[in-house]
């Protein structure tokens, strides 16, 4: 009885469509963190849900009283950067702060969305925002992207690497979860509160399917598959390309792609025309959205993956920690998460050399041995993060930030009230006050 | 009911509105409350600690405290549930006199931002407060006009005004108040070259610097006025300044662009003498009009014919001071009035 009046109670935010994989993570990690505290799923989404044993709230209406908020000790928050799953939340968040995990290395789109959208048009949030966090330069890009002088940096991806406007959401956070340690270290750069890093897990279910699933039924060409969302930053194209052009690969490969297409229309329909156009001398195929049985299958008869994200806008990618698990090896490139696993345990180049990928691919085509020797390590490292070692992980992270959310609190009293004498970083005392608190918040 | 009394100090420096301050704390216990005077240390110079002291403002709380009266800036920024703001000042270095010659704020991209940050503070915190009086119309106007904010005046009464008192109408003009150029004394001075009648000027008050006190010594030796023009320059006592005003024909006031009526006015008011002032003088003009309980003139020269007038006509003096007593009542300058505004 005292056990359970002791226990933390945790609220949970997060998209739990069956559309999201961040839904799918919450599944997952929320069942083992619910062995060490009480834990409730906050949900703007629309059933149908990923299913959960917990709670489920849904507070996208105004059916539910978010005073509630004010008697969770801590609120988790599970952004990422998709309006429709994350728009609610950051409204929530701004009101009752917590423990923000970062899934995404940019959220451009998403505040973008929020401040330029028909029905709340915020432009001068935008170019606010965009002044606040990366000065003169982001204002400019801003004003000019609105003014229609340049192409917008919500359609460019070198652009909104170099202003993903994460800090948006992590202005006012009590911690932040990352799941890379680039993103933590460039985070700490510039935020005060804990900041951890937790390796994204693998799922012990996905492990288990995954050996249910164990065969490959040879049919003479070696499988690659290429999984998720399509759209250009999956380089899928290149990859066509460049089985294509190599006379080998062309005769030995069979190259699926599956995964929905959902707002890249026009690019899907060039890679389609692209294929067509090899039609004749490679095996590739491109799938569209498939059903979870369809897909495990599928990617059960790979025989390597190729997840070569350029540039990387993800803080990780459960699609990768997913390949790992199949024992496959995964052709990457060099950045994000996929620069920070064992070097053994994935096939890396690189970032943005798609000369050495080509290489590379080629030499795991040729050599079963170096695929298996590849996919067993990967595997073994998918299954050391799991989602107990994460859930114990974010117990960690939420004793800390406890610990620092009395002088976080102040720091955003002083930032509130310095907001509403619309004091910024153009006068002095905005620095001097900075300094003060890095002095004392680091003590 | 418990009120606190918000108001800034600057250490070792008092002036009207640490008067006020101290009278109306008075009053509110004599009118059967509790009361507290709580003062925010304020420092303007350099233009960058204005905003330390905001920020500070904004961080104080009052617990235990039924009604907070807040008197000046930044001292009205303290957050309160029921907070009534008795205006004073605003700073008015970033408002009216921010272009003019009494700026004395940095005309720099700092002092700019500096001036924003305080117009867009006093926007924001303002609508906290549940009621806003002034002490004045002037500072009332400037409210509305630099900020759209509406607000009542409340003329601040002297704390013991039944002792003010007349006993005769003699050949002297008088003029009370801290000797330095916004105050004018020098002009007062000049004007009595002008002066053809007997009449003499009393000039009493503590001169802010020496420099001050020079400009005026320095207008009477170059007009040989030593024998008219008589200059106390030190404080006087209440006792001194009272009978000064009971026997003189009436009271010279040519503050500039003074906020509020100013307490000498008041005082000479309650002792029924007239007093003549400058057309540019700002919160005077609410309590004197002119011709009827004195006389709002436009320059040096029209200030010693308006002397000289009061001079000669002992009469129009005393029904002219008997018109600025009579004023007080009709503008209900009060004690009573001030408790039931600030309390209720």
């Amino acid at each position: 009885m005292s056990n359970e009046v002791n226990r933390m109670r945790i609220a949970w935010f997060t998209p739990l469509s069956t559309r999201s994989a961040i839904g799918e993570f919450s599944v997952h990690v929320t069942a083992e963190l619910a062995k060490l505290a009480n834990v409730e799923i906050w949900t703007s989404d629309e059933p149908p849900y990923h299913a959960t044993d917990l709670t489920v709230v849904g507070y996208s209406g105004n059916s539910v009283d978010l005073n509630v908020l004010d008697h969770r000790e801590v609120i988790i928050y599970n952004m990422g950067d998709y309006l429709p799953f994350h728009g609610h939340m950051h409204s929530v968040a701004r009101r009752y702060p917590g423990v923000v995990i970062l899934h995404d290395r940019v959220l451009h789109h998403l505040y973008a969305g929020m401040w330029l959208t028909e029905t709340e048009q915020l432009p001068q949030a935008y170019v606010e925002r965009m002044r606040m966090y990366y000065g003169h330069a982001g204002e400019k890009v801003a004003r000019e992207s609105l003014e229609g002088k340049r192409q917008p940096v919500w359609e460019c991806d070198e652009e909104v690497l170099r202003y993903p406007l994460y800090e948006e959401a992590i202005v006012n956070a009590r911690g932040v979860v990352t799941h890379s340690e680039r993103q933590a270290a460039e985070i700490r750069q510039k935020w005060w509160g804990p900041v951890s890093s937790l390796h994204l897990p693998c799922y012990h279910e996905a492990l288990r399917r995954v050996d249910d699933t164990f065969t490959k039924p040879p049919d003479g060409r070696i499988h690659i598959v290429t999984v998720g969302h399509v759209n250009p930053n999956k380089q899928i194209h290149r990859v066509v390309g460049l089985i294509a052009a190599d006379e080998e690969l062309a005769k030995r490969v069979h190259y699926t792609v599956v995964g929905p297409d959902d707002g890249f229309l026009d690019y899907v329909s060039d890679l389609r025309r692209l294929v067509d156009r090899h039609s004749d001398r490679v095996s590739i195929e491109i799938l569209g959205w498939r059903p979870h049985d369809e897909l495990e299958e599928l990617m059960a008869k790979a025989d390597l993956f190729v997840n070569l994200r350029y540039p990387s806008m993800e803080g990780s990618s459960a699609s990768l920690m997913q390949q790992l698990a199949y024992a496959r090896p995964v052709l990457c490139f060099d950045t994000g998460f996929f620069g920070e696993l064992p070097d053994d345990a994935v096939a890396r180049v690189q970032a943005g050399d798609f000369g050495q990928a080509a290489v590379t691919l080629k030499e795991l085509v040729q050599d079963s041995g170096r695929r298996r020797r590849i996919g067993e390590r990967g595997r073994q490292v998918a299954a050391s993060y799991d989602e107990r070692s994460y859930a114990a992980g974010l117990i960690n992270v939420i004793q800390q930030s406890r610990h620092a959310t009395p002088a976080l609190s102040f720091v955003d009293s002083v930032a509130q009230e310095l907001g509403h004498m619309q004091v910024d970083d153009r006068l002095p005392i905005f620095d001097e006050i900075a300094g003060d608190f890095g002095r004392v918040l680091t003590l | 009911m418990r009120v606190a009394i918000v108001n800034n100090q600057a250490p070792f420096v008092r002036g009207g509105a640490e008067l006020l301050a101290e009278w109306l704390h008075d009053k509110l216990r004599e009118y059967g409350h509790q009361a507290e005077i709580v003062r925010l240390p304020f420092q303007w110079n350099p233009c960058e600690k204005v905003l330390d002291h905001m920020l500070a403002a904004r961080f104080v709380r009052l617990p235990n405290v039924d009604r907070v009266v807040a008197l000046k800036f930044p001292a009205y920024y303290v957050p309160h549930d029921d907070k009534v703001m008795w205006l004073l000042h605003q700073f008015r270095q970033v408002y009216d006199l921010w272009g003019t010659p009494y700026q004395d704020f940095p005309d720099t991209p700092t002092g700019h931002r500096i001036r924003d940050a305080v117009i867009a503070a006093d926007q924001f915190y303002l609508q906290e407060v549940r009621r806003i009086y002034t002490n004045s119309k002037i500072v009332g106007h400037r409210l509305n006009y630099y900020n759209g904010f509406g607000s009542d005046v409340l003329y601040p009464p002297l704390f013991d005004s039944d002792r003010c008192y007349c006993d005769d109408y003699r050949d002297y003009f008088f003029f009370p108040s801290r000797i330095t150029a916004g105050k004018r004394q020098h002009v007062a001075a000049a004007a009595m070259a002008h002066v053809s009648g007997d009449a003499r000027l009393v000039i009493a008050g503590q001169p802010e610097t020496a420099q001050d006190l020079d400009r005026v010594m320095s207008v009477i030796h170059q007009h040989g006025l030593e024998n008219r023009v008589e200059v106390i320059p030190r404080w006087i006592t209440e006792e001194e300044k009272r009978r000064l005003l009971a026997g003189s024909r009436g009271v010279v006031y040519l503050p500039y662009g003074e906020d509020s009526y100013g307490y000498v006015t008041l005082e000479a008011f309650h002792a029924r003498k007239p007093v003549i002032t400058l057309a540019d003088s700002g919160g005077v003009m609410e309590l004197v009009e002119d011709g009827h309980n004195g006389r709002v003139v436009a320059g040096e020269r029209d200030l010693a014919l308006a002397m000289d007038e009061l001079s000669g006509e002992r009469v129009l003096a005393e029904s002219l001071g008997q018109a600025a007593l009579e004023t007080i009542d009709r503008l209900k300058i009060s004690w009573d009035r001030v408790i039931e505004c600030l309390t209720k």
